[in-house]
């Protein structure tokens, strides 16, 4: 939590994934934000791929690059079957992250699907908050 | 002789911290469910926490805000996943809440936008939003 004179504010990027594809994305930072303090992370192959006694396993790859590349945080693989997405048993953490976005400037990065068998496309949301100035 | 068991004058003030409850009946999958007729309890002063339960278990898959608004601040952007913002029963239900939140309460006007990620095991099914609502100590 910040100061009295900032609140949290929160925003995502949408990727779609093409199976065996690297996929781009670049996100332009709104201006207001002063410091970005958290990441998150789901995707939605997790529950759409069923039940079954298929062994949760790597699919892709993210890397996440903040400020023009000066910053690179952000560095996962992607885990199929990931049950924090589904499970409700416990509370979401967010990955605490220190970023002072300057203006204008852009989240950019890549995620590389491993191709594997039976894995179609899929949307990977990146959650991203920070405290913008109270008004 | 004067009566012992007399109760003390009633001295009515309003607790430090409240709960406020929007329930949300969603009817069938994928369904949009609007509610934009609510307002926080006047008699607070702050919002300090939100967290989102349900009485089906699976139907936090995929479900979304596509709004939630407290006056004129957006709280969660469009397509924020309801899941970020609940825990279940292993949670103590005071750690459940996402207490990243500071707003003005004072009868502000919640509006939401929820949309059903089609994964509920029966429908219809009720979301319930829980706000926490708070008074500065005096």
């Amino acid at each position: 939590m910040g100061s009295e004179f900032t609140r949290t504010k929160r925003f995502i990027i949408r990727v779609t994934v093409i199976s065996g594809e690297i996929n781009k994305f670049r996100y332009k930072v709104p201006a207001e934000y002063i410091k970005l303090n958290g990441f998150l992370m789901s995707h939605n192959h997790s529950w759409v791929s069923g039940g079954g006694t298929q062994v949760p396993s790597q699919i892709a790859n993210v890397s996440i690059s903040l400020n023009n590349k000066s910053s690179n945080p952000i560095n996962f693989p992607i885990i199929d079957k990931d049950d924090s997405v589904t499970r409700l048993d416990r509370k979401v953490k967010w990955l605490t992250l220190d970023e002072t976005p300057l203006k204008g400037e852009y989240i950019e990065g890549f995620i590389e699907d491993l191709g594997l068998p039976g894995i179609g496309d899929y949307v990977v949301k990146l959650y991203f908050k920070g405290l913008v100035e109270y008004n | 002789m004067e009566n012992s068991l007399e109760r003390p004058p009633v001295i009515k003030t309003l607790r430090h911290v409240n709960y406020q409850i929007i329930p949300l009946v969603i009817a069938g999958a994928n369904a949009v469910k609007e509610e934009s007729s609510i307002n926080t309890n006047v008699n607070y002063d702050e919002v300090d926490g939100i967290q989102v339960t349900y009485s089906d278990p699976t139907a936090h898959l995929n479900s979304t805000f596509n709004q939630f608004r407290i006056g004129d601040k957006d709280i969660y952007p469009k397509g924020y996943e309801t899941r970020n913002c609940s825990a279940g029963l292993e949670t103590g239900v005071n750690d459940r809440y996402d207490e990243e939140i500071k707003e003005t309460a004072k009868g502000s006007t919640i509006s939401i936008i929820y949309v059903d990620g089609g994964n509920a095991t029966v429908y219809p099914y009720t979301a319930y939003v829980y706000l926490r609502l708070k008074n500065p100590l005096k």
